[in-house]
C-alpha cells in the first residue's frame, strides 16, 4: 500500500488519508474569470500523464489538508508540503 | 428522581454485559469498579492483557499558533515535538499531598492535547485558560466527546497489531510517543504509556464510537485471553508499577 | 501406479507411533499424523484421485507441492483442497470432485469420446443455435462445469488479520531464505521470515538426508531466535503492494506487513514436459517422488523410469533404487553421460540408461503400464518399457510471483530455457534456485549476500552475478514422435498442444488472446504447470521468438485465498448517541443514518407526531454536526462559504444558513449561532458533519483561514430537541433561565443550566412548535434526559423518532437535504430564494452561478403538495407526468418526499415540478403510481401553521 508522508505526522500508510483531487486554486474573485476561466476551474483538469500536485487530507490522523507530488504512471511520490499562500498567487501568474 | 447530575461513558452498556460493579466515582461519573476482582485483573493484566474504561479522565483541545508554548507554560513541561508525550506532575491544589498525572501531545504545529486524570479536570482547565489569556489560542474542554481506554499487558502489542496498521512495538513505538492514526477503522490518538515494565497504551476516540471500539477490541484480544479490568483494578495497578 | 510405505528413515516428518484413520470416497483408510492426505492415499495405493475438468480423464500425484489441479478433492463443506499439501487429520471424510457416479466410473469420460467435437473455444461456436435449447444447454453446462460443491448453509467461520512489521521480510525458508535472513539479522534488521511448508528448509526437507544439512539448518534457527527474528511457518506470502506492503495467508488469518526491503527467496519448481499421455496417473515430477519419499517414507510404485533434462533426475533414481524401488531405465535427454557417481550407482543396479533420450508417450487404462523413451535427434528407434509410474525432472519454474508484481522483468533465456529477471526495483533481492539454476553451495552464499544488501539498504542485488549456471530445464517443446494421445499443455482445463495451434490459426495469435481464448493456464494451477509452455508453444506457432511472445500479467493472490480471510474480523464502525442504551431499553425501533443508528420511532409515529402538536415530545438529535468556529475572521469565513449573510448576525441570534459550491449546489444547512463575537456554533446535518468539517478545514488551510479555528463538537455535546406548545411550561422549572417569549424569543440562543447540567439552549423549530434545542455536554446526557423525560410525562410528553421528526417538519414544507435536494439542486429551485444574498459584500462560493440562475429563472422547482390518497401507497422517487393522448407519458418531475399527515388528515408532501406548474397555487397534476395516474393539487408554503405563530409563541 502507497506510504504519504503527512508534513505533521511523517510517513503513514494511504489508508489513512482522502485524496482532494488536482490542485486547482480558484479564481479570486469569481467575478473576475471570464466565463472560459470559470468553466476550466470548475469542469477540466489537466489530468496530466506524469507528475501532478494533489490534495490530500490526513483524515485518521491530525486533520491536515496538504499537497504532494506524485508522478501518475509509476505512484513514486516526491514530495508532500503544507500549502502557502504564495503558492496560489505563483498558480494565478502562470494562467495570467 | 435523581437530583444529581451522574455523568456516563459510552461504555456503560458493554460493562453491564460483562458483569461490572457499577460505582460513582468523584464530579459524578458512574465507572466500572471491578469485574472479577482486583486481584484476578491485575493477575491477566501481567500476564495477557487486559482494557479498562478511562473516558472519564480530563481531555483538552488547544488551537493556534501558540497553543504549544502556551500548554508547555500550563502544565510546566515542554511540549516538544509531534507524537512526544510530555509528562507533567501537577500538584493538585484541593490536597497538598496529592500529584496529578497531566499529559501533553503536540498533533499538530497548531494543534495540541493535554490529559489528565480526572480529579484534575477543573484545575487543568483552569491553567490552561489562564495560559491562553487573551490570545487567538482556542482552549476547548473535549472530555465529554472522548472515550479513553487503557489497553495494559503482555500482550497489549499483539493485540494492537491486529486493529492497527502503524508499527506498535516498543522498538517503533516506546513508551512516551504518540500517533494519530486508524485504529479498528476509527480515527484515534494512541499514547504509549507503559506501566513498570508492562507495555500500555491509552486510545481515545470519539465517544460515539466508543462502544464499537470496546467491542472490536475484545472480539479481537479472544485469542489472547483478553480481559476487562475495572477502576479499582486499573488504580491498584498504576500504583504497583510507579518506579 | 501402486505405492506403498516404506520403513522409517530419518528425515520423515510422519509419526508411525500415531496412526490416522479417515474416509476417501466412502472406503476406509489409514495414515499417519504427518502425512497429507495425498501421500497417505499413494501409500495405500490409491492412483486415481481426481477427474480432469473437460474430458474427465482420470488423473493422479503430479506435482506433490500443491501446484497442479490433479489432486483436488472435497472434505466437508470445503471444496477443491490440495489434498498434496492438507495435512491428514484423524476421521476426516474426503471426496472426489467432478466424478458420477464414482472416481474409477465415471460417465462424464463419456465427452472424451466426443472430443472432436468440442474443440479449444467450441462453447463460442456451439450451443447459440437453436436459440430456444440455450436454457437446457445452460443447465447442462452449469452441472457439468466447475469442481466441488458449495454448501449455502455453511456456518459463519472466525478469521482475522494481523499488521507486521519487518526491515526485511524474506520469503522462502530453504537454504537461501534462511541465510539471508541469518546475514540480515546479523546486520541489526528486524528480520521476519516466512515459508509455506510445515517447516523451514525448503527442498533440503525432501532432498537426500543429509546430517550437515540438518545441522546447519539448527544453527540457523538458533541464530535466528537469539537476534529475535520471527519466523512464520504454514503461511504463503500472496501479494507484493507498492512501498514493499506484502500479504500473506495462514488460514484464517490474513496477515498484512510492511517490509523495508524485500528477500525473494522463492525456490523453483518443476513442470511438466509435453507429450502423448502426460496426465495419465503414474506420470508425476521427480520433486514429487521426492517429497513423497523423503517426507513421507511412500514409494510412487514398483516399477519406474526416471526422465530428466540434468542431474537432478539421476539424484531421484538413486534415492527410490535405495529405496528399494526397481528402476528400470532412465532416459537423460542430454547427449553427454550423466554425473559419475550417481553413472556408477544405476549401472551397477541394473538400469538401464538412455543418454539423449526423452519419454514421447505413456499408456495405461487406469495408469501407467508402458512408456516410450525416444532418441532427441531422431536418429533411433523408440524404446517401449512396462512400467507402473515415471518420474520426470524437465523443467524449472522459478517462483518469481512477487517479484514481478514488484516490477521486475522476465527475460527468456534461451540457453537456460528458462525465465529469468531482471530489472529489480528497489528493495527486493534474489536469492537462490529463483534466481536460476545453482549449486546448493551457491544457494547458501547467495542467501548470505542478499540478506546483508537488504539490510544494508543498498540498492537492488543480484546475487547471480559471476557464476555460470547450469542448465536444468528442457528445450524440447514437445516431444517428438508423440502421438497416439492427447498431449496436454493445460491439466487444469484440458488444453491440448493441438488446441494451441488451432487457437494459434484462427487468430489468437498473441499470448494474452491465446490464454483467454484457450483458457490455458486460467484453472487452478493460474500457469505454473502450463504457463512456459504455453508461451513457447505461441512462439512455434507464430514463429515470434519466446521473448518477443511475453507473458500475462501475474497478480495477487499468488496461491489461492478465502474470501473470508480477506475479510477479516467484521469491523463496521456505528456511531451511537450517548442515550443509545436509554433508546434501546424503552424499545425504539432503531434504523440506520448515515453512520449512526437512531431511533425511527418508539410507539407509533402517529401518536408522537400527535404528541408534539399537542402537548410536548423530546428528540435525540445528538447525530447532528456541531462546530464550534472561533477567532475574528469566522465571519468573513462563514459569508463566503454559505449564500446567507453572517456579518451582520448579532450576539445570541440564531440564524439559518444554506452551505453551496461554486455550481452552486446545496452541499449542507443548518443554523448557526452566535455565542459572542468571536464565537459561533454551526450545526450542520447529521449524515453530512463529517463531510460538513473537512470542506470547511479544507478552505480554512488553503487560504480563507485567517483568523478562525474550527473544533468538531459533534460528539462532545449531546442534543434533545423539546418541542410542543407545552415545553416552556415543562422546562421553566428546570431552569434558572427566563423562557418567557419576550426575554427568550425565536431564534435566539441562551446558555442556561438545566437541572444543574450547563446548556446551550437554541430556540428554533424545525418541527414548527414552540421548542428549544437543548446541548448539553455528552457525559449528562443520560442524567438530562431521563430528568426531562420524568418531568414531562406528567404533560404528557412522548420521546420521539427520526420519522415522527419528518413528519412534522413535512407539515411545516421544510427539505431535507440529500431527500429533497440531489446533485442538481440549487436554492433557488429549492425554493429558499430568501436565503441567498447575491449583493453581500463578500464573494462566496456559488456566487456566479446563483446570479445566472437568477436571471434565468430555476427550470424546476421544489414545491409542496397534497393528494386525497393514503401515504403509504406514494413512495418517494415516484414520476410526476404529463399524460399524452398516445404512446407513454412524459416524465416532468418526481416526489421527494411524501407522508401521511394525521394533523392535517391529508397526505401531503414535497416534489419538483417544472416551473410553470409550480408557479400557481393548487395547480393538479399527475403522478405515476403503479400503472396508474394519481391526482395531485400544488401547495405552497407550509401545510400547517403558515403564519409560524406556534413558533413564535
Amino acid at each position: 500500500m502507497l506510504r504519504l508522508e503527512c508534513p505533521s505526522c511523517g510517513p503513514r500508510n494511504a489508508a489513512e488519508f482522502r485524496y482532494g483531487g488536482e490542485y486547482n486554486p480558484r479564481p479570486a474573485p469569481s467575478s473576475s474569470a471570464t466565463d472560459n476561466e470559470w468553466t476550466r476551474y470548475l469542469y477540466l483538469r489537466q489530468n496530466s500523464m506524469g507528475v501532478q500536485t494533489e490534495w490530500w487530507y490526513h483524515r485518521s490522523g491530525c486533520g491536515m489538508w496538504f499537497l504532494v507530488e506524485r508522478d501518475r504512471r509509476t505512484n513514486q511520490v516526491t514530495r508532500s508540503w503544507q500549502w502557502t499562500v504564495d503558492m496560489d498567487d505563483d498558480a494565478r501568474q502562470e494562467t495570467t | 428522581m435523581t437530583t444529581t447530575p451522574f455523568l456516563t461513558s459510552p461504555l456503560e452498556a458493554c460493562w453491564t454485559r460483562l458483569g461490572a460493579t457499577i460505582v460513582e466515582a468523584g464530579h459524578g461519573w458512574r465507572v466500572p469498579d471491578s469485574f472479577a476482582g482486583h486481584d484476578a485483573e491485575m493477575r491477566i493484566a501481567r500476564r495477557a492483557v487486559v482494557i479498562g474504561d478511562d473516558t472519564p479522565r480530563g481531555k483538552f483541545r488547544l488551537q493556534g499558533d501558540g497553543a504549544q508554548q502556551q500548554a508547555s507554560d500550563a502544565i510546566g513541561v515542554a511540549v516538544t515535538g509531534t507524537g512526544v508525550v510530555c509528562e507533567a506532575r501537577v500538584a493538585d491544589r484541593e490536597d497538598a499531598d496529592r500529584i496529578l498525572q497531566v499529559e501533553g501531545v503536540l498533533l499538530r504545529p497548531d494543534l495540541c492535547h493535554v490529559g489528565c486524570e480526572m480529579d484534575g479536570q477543573t484545575q487543568v482547565l483552569e491553567v490552561l485558560t489562564q495560559s491562553v489569556g487573551d490570545s487567538d489560542t482556542t482552549v476547548t474542554d473535549v472530555t465529554h466527546g472522548r472515550f479513553e481506554l487503557r489497553v495494559v499487558g503482555p500482550a497489549a502489542p499483539v493485540l494492537l497489531s491486529k486493529v492497527c496498521g502503524l508499527d506498535v512495538d516498543s522498538r517503533a513505538f516506546p513508551s512516551g510517543t504518540a500517533m494519530q492514526t486508524s485504529v479498528a477503522k476509527t480515527a484515534q490518538l494512541v499514547i504509549r504509556s507503559d506501566l513498570g515494565e508492562l507495555p500500555a497504551y491509552r486510545l481515545v476516540g470519539g465517544r460515539a464510537l466508543g462502544a464499537y471500539v470496546w467491542d472490536t477490541l475484545m472480539e479481537a484480544g479472544q485469542e489472547l485471553g483478553v480481559e476487562p479490568i475495572g477502576a479499582q483494578g486499573l488504580g491498584m495497578l498504576t500504583e504497583t508499577t510507579k518506579p | 501406479m501402486k505405492g506403498r510405505r516404506i520403513e522409517a528413515r530419518p528425515g520423515q516428518v510422519v509419526d508411525r507411533a500415531e496412526p490416522l484413520s479417515f474416509q476417501f470416497d466412502g472406503r476406509s483408510y489409514t495414515g499417519y499424523a504427518g502425512d497429507t492426505i495425498a501421500s497417505a492415499l499413494t501409500a495405500a495405493g490409491v492412483g486415481i484421485l481426481s477427474r480432469s475438468f473437460k474430458y474427465h480423464r482420470p488423473r493422479g500425484l503430479l506435482c506433490g507441492a500443491g501446484h497442479c489441479p490433479n489432486c483436488l478433492v472435497q472434505i466437508g463443506d470445503e471444496p477443491s483442497v490440495r489434498s498434496c499439501t492438507r495435512p491428514l487429520e484423524q476421521g476426516m471424510d474426503i471426496r472426489s470432485q467432478n466424478a458420477w457416479p464414482s472416481l474409477d466410473n465415471d460417465l462424464m469420460q463419456l465427452t472424451e469420446s466426443v472430443s472432436r467435437f468440442l474443440p479449444v473455444g467450441f462453447y463460442y461456436k456451439i450451443f447459440h443455435r437453436p436459440r430456444f435449447l440455450w436454457p437446457a444447454f445452460e443447465h447442462l453446462l452449469r452441472n457439468a462445469a466447475g469442481l466441488g460443491v458449495i454448501d449455502p448453509q455453511t456456518p459463519e467461520g472466525s478469521y482475522d488479520k494481523q499488521y507486521l512489521h519487518a526491515d526485511v521480510v524474506v520469503v522462502g525458508g530453504g537454504p537461501a531464505g534462511l541465510s539471508a535472513a541469518v546475514a540480515a539479522a546479523d546486520h541489526g534488521s528486524r528480520v521476519l521470515l516466512i515459508d509455506e511448508n510445515a517447516d523451514v528448509g525448503g527442498h533440503l526437507r525432501f532432498d537426500r538426508p543429509d546430517e550437515t544439512v540438518t545441522e546447519r539448518i539448527a544453527q540457523c534457527r538458533k541464530a535466528l531466535d537469539q537476534a529475535g527474528a520471527t519466523i512464520l511457518t504454514r503461511t504463503s506470502v500472496v501479494g507484493w503492494y507498492q512501498d514493499h506492503w506484502l500479504s500473506a495467508v495462514r488460514g484464517n488469518r490474513l496477515y498484512k506487513i510492511r517490509a523495508g526491503a524485500v528477500v525473494v527467496a522463492s525456490g523453483a519448481f518443476e513442470a511438466p514436459p509435453i507429450f502423448a499421455g502426460n496426465d495419465r496417473p503414474g506420470v508425476l515430477l521427480a520433486s514429487a517422488a521426492q517429497r513423497l519419499l523423503h517426507l513421507h517414507g511412500v514409494i510412487p510404485g514398483q516399477r519406474g523410469v526416471i526422465v530428466t533434462a540434468s542431474d537432478a533426475g539421476w539424484a531421484v533414481a538413486v534415492d527410490l533404487i535405495e529405496a528399494g524401488v526397481d528402476i528400470v531405465a532412465i532416459a537423460d535427454e542430454r547427449p553427454e553421460p550423466g554425473p559419475p557417481e550417481q553413472h556408477e550407482t544405476l549401472t551397477t543396479a541394473g538400469v538401464v540408461i538412455h543418454q539423449g533420450y526423452t519419454i514421447s508417450a505413456a499408456r495405461g487404462a487406469r495408469g501407467v503400464d508402458e512408456v516410450d523413451l525416444v532418441p532427441v535427434d531422431g536418429t533411433a528407434a523408440k524404446q517401449t518399457i512396462r512400467c507402473d509410474f515415471v518420474a520426470l525432472s524437465t523443467s524449472w519454474i522459478p517462483s518469481a510471483e512477487l517479484a514481478t508484481m514488484a516490477g521486475a522483468r522476465s527475460h527468456y533465456d534461451e540457453t537456460l530455457a528458462e525465465m529469468t529477471l531482471e530489472d529489480l526495483p528497489e528493495g527486493i533481492f534474489l536469492a537462490g534456485r529463483v534466481a536460476g539454476p545453482c549449486t546448493a553451495e551457491q544457494e547458501w552464499i547467495q542467501g548470505s549476500a542478499a540478506g546483508t544488501a537488504a539490510a544494508a539498504g543498498g540498492p537492488s542485488h543480484d546475487s547471480t552475478t559471476g557464476t555460470t549456471p547450469i542448465p536444468r530445464s528442457s528445450q524440447i517443446v514437445v516431444s517428438p514422435g508423440s502421438a497416439g494421445d492427447k498431449r496436454f499443455v493445460c491439466f487444469c482445463e484440458d488444453v491440448t498442444d493441438t488446441d494451441i495451434e488451432t487457437a494459434v490459426a484462427e487468430g489468437y495469435d498473441r499470448i494474452e488472446l491465446l490464454k483467454r481464448y484457450s483458457t490455458v493456464g486460467m484453472g487452478p494451477c493460474q500457469g505454473r504447470m502450463c504457463g512456459l509452455n504455453s508461451i513457447r508453444l505461441c512462439a512455434q506457432n507464430t514463429g515470434q521468438s519466446v521473448q518477443e511472445t511475453g507473458r500475462t500479467t501475474g497478480r495477487p493472490p499468488v496461491t489461492p485465498v478465502s474470501l473470508g480471510a480477506l475479510a477479516g474480523q467484521k469491523m463496521e464502525p456505528v456511531q451511537l448517541s450517548a442515550i443509545h442504551d436509554w433508546h434501546v431499553g424503552h424499545e425504539a425501533r432503531l434504523m440506520v443514518a448515515g453512520p449512526w443508528m437512531r431511533p425511527e420511532h418508539y410507539g407509533t409515529p402517529e401518536d408522537e407526531v400527535r404528541a408534539v402538536r399537542e402537548a410536548a415530545g423530546l428528540i435525540d438529535v445528538s447525530p447532528l454536526g456541531k462546530l464550534k468556529l472561533t477567532g475574528p475572521g469566522v465571519a468573513t469565513l462563514l459569508e463566503r462559504l454559505y449564500v446567507n449573510p453572517w456579518k451582520d448576525l448579532r450576539r445570541g441570534r440564531v440564524r439559518y444558513g444554506i452551505m453551496c459550491n461554486d455550481e452552486g449546489i446545496i452541499l449542507d444547512d443548518g443554523v448557526c449561532a452566535r455565542i459572542s463575537d468571536h464565537e459561533w456554533y454551526v450545526s450542520t446535518t447529521s449524515t453530512g458533519a463529517s463531510g460538513a468539517v473537512e470542506w470547511m478545514e479544507w478552505w480554512r488551510q488553503s487560504g480563507w483561514g485567517d483568523g478562525v479555528h474550527i473544533t468538531d463538537m459533534t460528539e462532545t455535546h449531546a442534543a434533545f430537541n423539546l418541542a410542543g406548545p407545552l415545553s416552556r411550561q415543562i422546562l421553566q422549572p428546570l431552569t434558572s433561565r427566563d423562557l418567557s417569549h419576550g426575554k427568550f424569543p425565536y431564534m435566539r440562543a441562551r446558555r442556561a443550566k438545566v437541572a444543574g447540567v450547563p446548556c446551550l439552549l437554541l430556540r428554533i423549530g424545525f418541527t414548527g412548535e414552540l421548542g428549544y434545542e437543548i446541548h448539553c455536554p455528552a457525559g449528562y446526557a443520560r442524567y438530562l434526559w431521563e430528568t426531562l423525560i420524568e418531568a414531562g410525562i406528567p404533560h404528557g410528553l412522548l420521546p420521539f423518532g427520526v420519522e415522527a421528526q419528518r413528519v412534522l417538519r413535512l407539515e411545516k414544507g421544510h427539505f431535507i437535504v440529500g431527500q429533497d435536494t440531489d446533485a442538481l439542486t440549487d436554492p433557488l429551485a429549492a425554493d429558499a430564494p430568501w436565503a441567498v444574498r447575491l449583493d453581500k459584500d463578500e464573494d462566496f462560493l456559488g456566487r456566479r452561478a446563483l446570479t445566472r440562475i437568477s436571471e434565468e429563472g430555476p427550470r424546476q422547482r421544489l414545491v409542496g403538495f397534497r393528494t386525497r390518497r393514503r401515504a403509504d401507497a406514494l413512495v418517494e422517487g415516484l414520476q410526476v407526468v404529463r399524460p399524452a393522448d398516445r404512446g407513454a407519458p412524459e416524465i416532468i418531475g418526481w416526489i421527494s418526499s411524501c407522508r401521511y399527515s394525521p394533523t392535517l388528515q391529508e397526505t401531503i408532501g414535497l416534489c419538483w415540478l417544472p416551473t410553470e406548474l409550480a408557479e400557481q397555487q393548487d395547480t393538479p397534476f399527475h403522478i405515476h403510481v403503479e400503472g396508474q395516474l394519481e391526482l395531485a393539487h400544488v401547495h405552497h408554503g407550509p401545510f400547517y401553521d403558515p403564519q409560524g405563530e406556534r413558533l413564535r409563541s
